[in-house]
C-alpha cells in the first residue's frame, strides 16, 4: 500500500495544553512543518517500511547534524480524498533511488493546507533515534544507497567518514 | 554562582545541584577550566560522547585555556545568554539544521565550560524564555563533546524532563538521546510515568529502550 511521508518536528503535533483548541481545529505550529514555496510542498511516496527508513536516512544525510528524524505517515487514499495534486519531481537527496520517490504537492491554497494538516493530524507519527540514524547512515553508505559525492554539506561528508572509520567500513564503490 | 531552585516541579532525587553530581561522577575539585576562544567545531560535529571519545580530534591541551571561572562574572554570562536567546526570536528551527542561535549557544558553552553550563541552567529557569528556544538549546546541549561539563549537561537535561512545556521535554529527550548515558534511565522512567502527551511518551520509551541497550552493551564489554 502506498503511503505518503512528510518530515516534521514531533512536538508541534502534540495536542496543546489548556483546552483552548476546539474539536476539528489544529495548532498553528503544525504549519511550521508544512512551509510551502511557490505553493508547493515536498513529500515522498513509498510502499514499505524499509522504503520509509531509506527516505528518512537520505533526508538525514542532507542535514547539518546527525539527529533524530521525525515523520508522519499518511495513507495515499487519505491524500486522494482531499484532492491534492501530486507531481513527480526528482528529489534532491544523496540517494538517487529515494529521489525517484519524491513528489511535489502543487497548487496548494490555504484551504487545502488546512485539509492537509487535518489528514496529517490523525496520521501515524514516528521517530528514528539519533543512534539508529547513525547506524543506518553507515549501513546505507556501505550499501551504496547514499553517495558521498551527492551529500551537499562537507561537514556531513566528514561525519560519515568518521563513522565509517569507527566501524572499520568504507563507502561503496 | 548560585543555582536557584528549579521552577519546573522537581523530584527529590533531582534537587541536588550539579556540584554534587560532579562528586558522584568523580569530579575533581578546584578551579573551573574554560575552553578556547576559537571554537573547535569538531567538539560538536561528530556525535555522541562515546563516538567522540573514540574520534576526538582536538587534543586535551587545546580544550582548556588558563582562564578560570573566577575570572568570569556570572552576570556577564547571563547577559551573553540573553543576547544569544534574543537571536532565537526570529528563527524557525528544524531538526538537524544549524542556526545562528545554535552556533552562538554552542560557542558559548564550549568557551565557558562549567560556569557557562551553570549559567544556562539558571537562565532557562527565568520566566518568559521562549520554550522553543530552550528546546533547541537542549538538543545542542546533548551534542557538545566536553567531558568536563557532562555532569552539568546531563543534570540540565534530566531536570528539563519535568518542564511544563512539551517542546522543552522533547528537547530534553533528544539531548539525552545524543548523550546516550544510561545514568539517565531512572529519570526517563519517572518521566514516562508522568507523561500525558502520547507522542512524547512514545519517544521517551524509545529513549529508554536505547539507554537500556547502551547499558547492556557496556556491561557485556
Amino acid at each position: 500500500m502506498t503511503v505518503v511521508i512528510r518530515f516534521i518536528r514531533m512536538n508541534r503535533w502534540e495536542p496543546p495544553d489548556g483546552g483552548w483548541l476546539k474539536p476539528g481545529d489544529y495548532p498553528a505550529d503544525t504549519l511550521l512543518d508544512l512551509a510551502t514555496s511557490n505553493n508547493i510542498l515536498s513529500v515522498y511516496y513509498v510502499e514499505t517500511e524499509a522504503e520509509i527508513e531509506r527516505v528518512a536516512i537520505a533526508i538525514a544525510a542532507n542535514r547539518d547534524q546527525i539527529n533524530v528524524v521525525d515523520y508522519v505517515v499518511v495513507d495515499l487514499s487519505a491524500f486522494e480524498q482531499i484532492r491534492v495534486e501530486p507531481k513527480q519531481v526528482r528529489g534532491d537527496t544523496p540517494d538517487e533511488v529515494v529521489n525517484t520517490w519524491h513528489r511535489d504537492l502543487i497548487q496548494l491554497s490555504v484551504h487545502r493546507m488546512v485539509d492537509l494538516v487535518g489528514v496529517m493530524w490523525g496520521a501515524k507519527k514516528k521517530r528514528i533515534q539519533q543512534k539508529r540514524v547513525k547506524e543506518l547512515l553507515v549501513e546505507n553508505a556501505v550499501k551504496g544507497y547514499i553517495k558521498r559525492g551527492l551529500i551537499k554539506k562537507e561537514t556531513m561528508q566528514n561525519k560519515l567518514d568518521d563513522l565509517l572509520k569507527i566501524v572499520g567500513s568504507n563507502w561503496a564503490g | 554562582m548560585t543555582v536557584r531552585s528549579f521552577a519546573w516541579g522537581v523530584l527529590p532525587s533531582q534537587t541536588r545541584p550539579p556540584q554534587d553530581r560532579r562528586k558522584i561522577a568523580g569530579w575533581w575539585p578546584g578551579r573551573h577550566k574554560i575552553g578556547p576562544s576559537a571554537l573547535p567545531r569538531s567538539l560538536y560535529e561528530t556525535g555522541s560522547e562515546a563516538d567522540l571519545k573514540q574520534s576526538r580530534s582536538v587534543p586535551e591541551a587545546e580544550l582548556h585555556s588558563v582562564v578560570t571561572a573566577e575570572m568570569v562574572e556570572p552576570l556577564a554570562l547571563q547577559t551573553q545568554l540573553g543576547k544569544i536567546f534574543a537571536t532565537a526570536r526570529d528563527e524557525i528551527f528544524y531538526d538537524g539544521m544549524e542556526s545562528d542561535f545554535s552556533h552562538k549557544l554552542v560557542e558559548f558553552l564550549v568557551r565557558y565550560g562549567i560556569p557557562g553550563t551553570e549559567a544556562l541552567i539558571a537562565f532557562v529557569e527565568e520566566e518568559g524564555i521562549d520554550p522553543e528556544a530552550i528546546s533547541e538549546a537542549l538538543r545542542w546541549v546533548g551534542e557538545i563533546n566536553d567531558f568536563d561539563t557532562l555532569p552539568s549537561r546531563l543534570w540540565l537535561l534530566e531536570r528539563s524532563l519535568n518542564s511544563p512545556f512539551v517542546s522543552v521535554r522533547d528537547g530534553a529527550v533528544i539531548g539525552l538521546g545524543s548523550l546516550d548515558n544510561p545514568s539517565a534511565i531512572p529519570y526517563v522512567e519517572q518521566a514516562i510515568a508522568r507523561e500525558k502527551k502520547p507522542l512524547l511518551r512514545q519517544d521517551m520509551q524509545l529513549l529508554l529502550d536505547q539507554l537500556k541497550e547502551t547499558a547492556s552493551e557496556s556491561e557485556s564489554r
